[in-house]
């Protein structure tokens, strides 16, 4: 069934057709509409879900855990301040093996205080063993929150479904909107193999000393390690099922590409409409969409970066003091491996600031001009000095 | 899965920290410093019961409302519990641990209610299959009694002899109805010697002599106290002045002597002294009491001197009599010498001293003397008086020294019922001991004896007075059921597990454990913080050093 | 009661409590009563420690280890999570401190409360934290020694009233309960099993090692602070119908504080302001009581 909907009911929708059991969740801009139409179809009895209305999203968290712990499919969305008061309990619902599946409709960080998108709120939270994908339409929205679910449950993680604030979650699109019982054969009810049960009296996440916490980060490293492979399997056999498909780095017009710009989120689209522009104008610019972050692609990565090619990372968040995120941690990757791509840094769109197809067009500019292989940051859309 | 576990391979380990071994491993035991341990320390009413009777034990059956168990564990070792639930001095109240709290206990009432009891529902103590040996009791009094009643309970064939032509000796011809009921004591004799032989007007010495018991395996001789001591005071002879003891039996043999308006003097102070004064008061006298120190020093029981103090009887203190005569007309002129309290004899009493040119005279018609009883041993002229008060038979013929057992009035013990009682009990056993081939063997060997000091007040809230008052007034006399197991619920229990749960409820620890037999301690766990001690109502459980 | 023999689980021993615990001899006589169906949400804090280390436990019944101030919430999710499985007969007990419950996890326990969530929610309450070494909280009471009350600078606030906080939430049961009245405790307990909705449990917990007090004294402590009105037993039912259910003896407060090294700083004069104070609280608990009858008396005319 294809509707207009925004992405935020794109969520709704979603967590409705995965049949999830328990939501919790707190009002905050953007993902307020989240919650609003989960409390209908909760409501309304259309999905059969406990939504526990909570004070905060630390409670939020803390319920989901709670709840999640008993077996149960669990759901909860957030933003910014949200996310961050949440930090604490990320911890927790990684360490504790809990396929809890989070939207975080990304929101700037205050001080000062503002409700518009940039991504420093998710990625601030990279090392908190949740998950990671970020989406650029309310279609891949919908399907990437019902493969959370599955890849979360088969791998034991919580999952974090990540996506602009405003720019997508307010922005209506038309989505198709699969049958139930299409989502049931794919996403069967959660199979939890240890679970607080009174005919098995185990406690759970108790004190662990010294000789033995290694190990579960041990254990944890590892299900990322093979966490790609089974998001690669997941996201295959839902297009197979539905005819949809999501790769963990996407290309555009990469293959005789001179200057090629990596983005995610609503500046992708951005990206993508002005790669297409600029090569309808004759130059040979290319474009790679970062859909995963965690954990990071990092073999397809490898593959496609490749020497002679001037790249540059379009940063919406900044790490004080380092710069971007995703340039960081690609950077990062492409030195650990010996290769000598070089990776131009731009941070822009802070804070909800336009990042306009005239802004992609200077970073190309900048990147012809030699611009990868600068290694400050290189701010796009600033007021200038004066 | 009581080891501590050690993941040497990380597969073996789950993907989450999920626990499913016990902490049992965890031997918290080694924490230790002190250790409570169950000890059953002596009750101070146990301790004092000169017939070893297990107040404690009958006072929780009370409490409890299984008054036949109370009956059957009091009967158990006194076999006249409605006889001592009267005239007995109950130490055990004076001891009572309650004493200094409230008030103590009133074990005589719950001793008199389970004994009139066991009257009033006819219950007959079980007496064993006969056993191929026979004993003889001599003297039918409260010893004797004791005695033969458990050997035949035991299994033995048993005859008493008494010079008396009813058995009960001091309880039936010593101590007056007023304050033994007649009736009450013939219906508890009746069971104490069912399926014993009483052989009346038999007394050693006139009626049978050793040759009648030189075919018993065993004698149990208990004769008691008879003969009054002499005042040493010139005119003792005299017509009107007699033995206390003898007026006593004559009363209670039932003869018809009236007092009405005679002046009466009575000299002494202890129990048969008061029992006297109170039966000669009742006969119609105008009684005067004549003791040699003060009321303090009196050796009667307490109760008998409040009971004696409530009647119309004159009571002169520090007075001794120092000659008797004849006035014209019969009258008998007693003259008495004033008297100091001195220094402490050996009795731990002033002792008391005449005080020179104060001697008074008071003229009366009969003048009874009870200043203290002695031993009638002449049947064994070869006894000697020991030191400490007792006899030595070692002179006694042979075939009679082995097999004789020694109880009662005789014994250098105090002169009383329970302590009567006691001696015969302890006779059966010994006796039993001997027949069984074995060493006699004390049933308990506790030493330790409770205070005040090992109970734990706050368990505890102080009677009401007017209530309990109006309940348990002296003049009521008789309990109730619902009384008697209010009046026993006040017990400390001292020293004696009263199974209150404490223990077992304050352990952090799980390590108090319950089971059929009592609570035990798990010393495997025990870290030993001394809660279950210190919240023990009755002192029972210690913690003692080490572990 | 139920037929839930603590002992049977003999993994119970062995756990890792101090001698003289408070909080070990509450947990299994509320544990025997609420029996087997019952899952335990506890958030850091004594009872997490001491339970065990991974991978052993002492708990007979599942055991949800939480974050500090997630006990609440993580209770509200467990029973939906249990509820949407048809496990509505499960109990949900979260055990938590009183650091927990009146400080950090204080908003999250309001919000449960005004939701009216099918939680037994039972605050162990040592009045202070102790398993990270002492520090004050706002259940510490009026002139209480802790690490972070130093000597000459004893705590000069009084204790949070944790219950009248909740009762004004109306939930359907509050109960204040000792170690040293196991009958009572029980009863409150039974009582609370069998009601539906936000329970909340206050259980007084005496700490030797964080009061300063001999482990022995631990029941004698508790029974004190009964019986000298400072820890007074009472329910409150739908948040306004109060009865107090045990009446305290009025003994000094001083024979409560002269047991626990942790008053010992304290001058005549406070322990005299201590004495006042109690006296006033307990007062106005008594009134409280009262008043209900009074109206209701007004009512029926």
């Amino acid at each position: 069934m294809k509707a207009v909907i925004s992405g935020n009911e794109a969520v709704s929708q979603a967590v409705k057709l995965s049949r999830v059991q328990v939501i919790s969740a707190y009002p905050i801009t953007p993902q307020t509409t989240i919650s609003e139409k989960l409390s209908e179809i909760c409501g309304s009895g259309e999905l059969d879900a406990k939504f526990v209305k909570v004070e905060s999203e630390h409670s939020a968290m803390a319920t989901l855990i709670g709840a999640s712990s008993t077996g149960v499919r669990t759901f909860t969305a957030t933003s910014a301040q949200g996310l961050a008061l949440m930090h604490e309990l990320l911890f927790w619902a990684s360490g504790a093996r809990l396929p809890i599946v989070l939207v975080d409709v990304n929101r700037a960080m205050a001080a000062p205080w503002t409700i518009w998108c940039d991504q420093t709120d998710s990625l601030a939270q990279r090392d908190t063993g949740f998950l990671q994908f970020y989406c650029w339409s309310n279609q891949e929205i919908l399907d990437t929150t019902i493969c959370a679910f599955k890849i979360a449950e088969e791998l034991s993680v919580p999952c974090m479904v990540c996506f602009d604030g405003f720019f997508i979650s307010h922005t209506h699109e038309v989505v198709d909107i699969p049958d139930q019982s299409e989502i049931d054969k794919f996403l069967p009810s959660r199979d939890a193999e240890t679970k607080l049960d009174t005919s098995d009296p185990l406690t759970f996440y108790g004190g662990t000393l010294p000789n033995n916490f290694m190990e579960f980060r041990y254990k944890l490293q590892k299900t990322f390690e093979r966490a790609g492979q089974v998001i690669d399997d997941t996201f295959d056999r839902f297009e197979k099922r539905f005819g949809r498909s999501y790769k963990n780095v996407e290309t555009y017009f990469t293959d005789d590409a001179e200057s090629i710009l990596l983005a995610s989120g609503s500046a992708a689209s951005t990206v993508f409409h002005t790669v297409r522009k600029m090569r309808d104008e004759g130059e040979k610019v290319g474009f790679i969409r970062l859909r995963q972050f965690r954990p990071l692609p990092e073999k397809k990565l490898l593959s496609v970066l490749k020497p002679g090619v001037a790249y540059g990372v379009l940063d919406r968040d900044l790490s004080p003091g380092t710069g971007g995120v995703f340039t960081q941690e690609i950077r990062a990757l492409l030195n650990r491996n010996g290769n000598s791509v070089r990776i131009g840094e731009f941070i822009a769109g802070l804070g909800g600031r336009d990042i306009t197809v005239k802004d992609i067009e200077k970073i190309f500019a900048k990147l012809k001009e030699g611009a990868a292989e600068n290694s400050e940051i290189q701010w796009i859309g600033l007021k200038e000095h004066q | 899965m009581n080891k501590f576990i050690v993941f040497k391979n990380i597969d073996d380990m789950p993907e989450s920290a999920v626990s499913r071994a016990p902490m049992s491993w965890n031997k918290t035991g080694s924490w230790r410093s002190s250790t409570p341990v169950h000890k059953n320390i002596l009750p101070p009413c146990n301790h004092s019961c000169p017939a070893g009777e297990n107040i404690r034990g009958y006072i929780d059956l009370i409490k409890k409302n299984d008054v036949a168990m109370a009956f059957e564990l009091l009967t158990s070792s006194n076999p006249l519990p409605a006889v001592c639930g009267r005239v007995c001095y109950h130490p055990c109240q004076a001891n009572c641990s309650r004493h200094s709290f409230d008030v103590e206990l009133q074990v005589r009432l719950i001793e008199k209610f389970i004994g009139d009891w066991g009257i009033e529902k006819k219950i007959q103590s079980p007496l064993a299959e006969s056993i191929s040996k026979k004993a003889a009791v001599i003297g039918a009094g409260p010893a004797g009694i004791a005695a033969a009643h458990y050997l035949r309970r035991m299994g033995v064939s048993v005859t008493i002899y008494d010079d008396s032509s009813e058995p009960g000796g001091i309880l039936r011809y010593g101590i007056p109805s007023y304050r033994l009921e007649k009736e009450v004591l013939k219906s508890e004799l009746e069971r104490v010697l069912r399926g014993i032989e009483f052989k009346p007007n038999s007394g050693f010495g006139s009626d049978i002599d050793i040759g009648d018991l030189i075919d018993y395996d065993a004698v149990f001789l208990a004769t008691g106290a008879h003969i009054s001591k002499r005042m040493g005071v010139d005119g003792e002879e005299l017509p009107g002045v007699e033995s206390g003891l003898g007026f006593l039996k004559n009363v209670n043999s039932g003869s018809n002597e009236k007092l009405d308006g005679k002046r009466v003097i009575v000299v002494g102070g202890g129990n048969t002294a008061c029992d006297v004064a109170r039966t000669a008061y009742r006969l119609g006298a105008k009684v005067t009491l004549v003791y040699r120190r003060t009321e303090n020093e009196m050796p009667a029981f307490t109760e008998e001197i409040e009971e004696l103090k409530s009647e119309p009887i004159e009571t002169l203190f520090l007075a001794a009599p120092v000659r008797i005569e004849k006035n014209n007309g019969g009258t008998l002129k007693t003259s008495f010498m004033k008297m100091k309290l001195g220094k402490p004899d050996s009795s731990g009493r002033a002792r008391p001293e005449p005080v020179e040119g104060s001697e008074f005279e008071i003229m009366a018609e009969r003048i009874f003397s009870a200043i203290g009883e002695d031993p009638d041993l002449s049947f064994f002229p070869e006894s000697e008086k020991r030191s400490d008060g007792g006899f030595d038979f070692s002179k006694v013929d042979k075939r009679l020294r082995e097999k004789l057992y020694i109880g009662g009035d005789i014994l250098p013990n105090p002169r009383t019922v329970p302590h009567a009682v006691g001696s015969g009990r302890l006779a059966a056993e010994k006796i039993m001991a001997k027949f069984e081939g074995k060493e006699y063997q004390p049933s308990e060997n506790i030493t330790e004896v409770a205070g005040p000091d090992d109970i734990n007040l706050i368990y505890f809230s102080k009677v009401n007075e007017l209530k309990w008052k109006s309940a348990l007034a002296p003049d009521a006399h008789i309990l109730d059921a619902r009384t008697a197991a209010e009046e026993a619920d006040r017990c400390f229990s001292c020293g004696v597990c009263s199974e209150c749960d404490n223990c077992f409820n304050f352990c952090p620890d799980m390590s108090v454990i319950k089971n059929a037999d009592g609570y035990y301690v798990n010393l495997d766990y025990c870290k030993g913080c001394g809660i279950c001690a210190q919240e023990c109502p009755g002192g029972s459980l210690k913690m003692e050093g080490g572990r | 009661m139920t037929d839930f023999d603590y002992f049977k689980y003999h993994e119970s021993c062995g756990h890792a409590a101090c001698p003289g615990c408070g909080e070990k001899i509450l947990l299994r006589h509320i544990l025997e009563t609420l029996g087997p169906e019952t899952v335990i949400v506890a958030p850091a804090g004594c009872a997490a420690v001491t339970d065990g280390i991974f991978p052993h436990t002492a708990s007979p019944v599942p055991f949800l280890h939480v974050p500090f101030g997630a006990t609440s919430s993580a209770a509200a999710g467990v029973r939906a999570g249990l509820d949407k499985q048809g496990k509505e007969k499960t109990t949900v007990l979260a055990w938590a401190g009183d650091g927990a419950t009146f400080d950090i996890g204080m908003g999250a326990l309001s919000a449960v409360a005004e939701r009216n969530e099918n939680i037994l929610y039972v605050c162990y309450d040592n009045e202070a934290y102790m398993n990270t070494g002492i520090q004050r909280s706002s259940a510490t009471p009026f002139g209480s020694w802790t690490t972070t009350t130093p000597r000459g600078y004893l705590k000069e606030e009084p204790k949070k009233n944790i219950d009248f906080i909740l009762a004004s939430h109306g939930i359907p049961y509050i109960a204040t309960c000792s170690p040293a009245y196991i009958d009572d405790l029980k009863q409150k307990v039974a009582k609370a099993k069998a009601s539906d909705g936000f329970r909340f449990l206050h259980v007084f917990s005496p700490c030797p090692p964080g009061w300063k007090s001999d482990p022995k004294d631990s029941i004698t402590i508790a029974r004190l602070a009964v019986e000298t009105k400072i820890f007074p037993l009472f329910e409150i039912e739908n948040g306004t119908e109060i009865r107090v259910t045990h009446k305290s003896r009025g003994i000094p407060v001083s024979d409560y504080l002269e047991l626990q090294g942790r008053f010992r700083y304290l001058t005549d004069e406070e322990k005299e302001k201590i004495q006042a104070d109690t006296d006033k609280l307990y007062g106005k608990l008594l009134n409280s009581e009262s008043r209900k009858t009074r109206s209701k008396i007004v009512m029926e005319d």
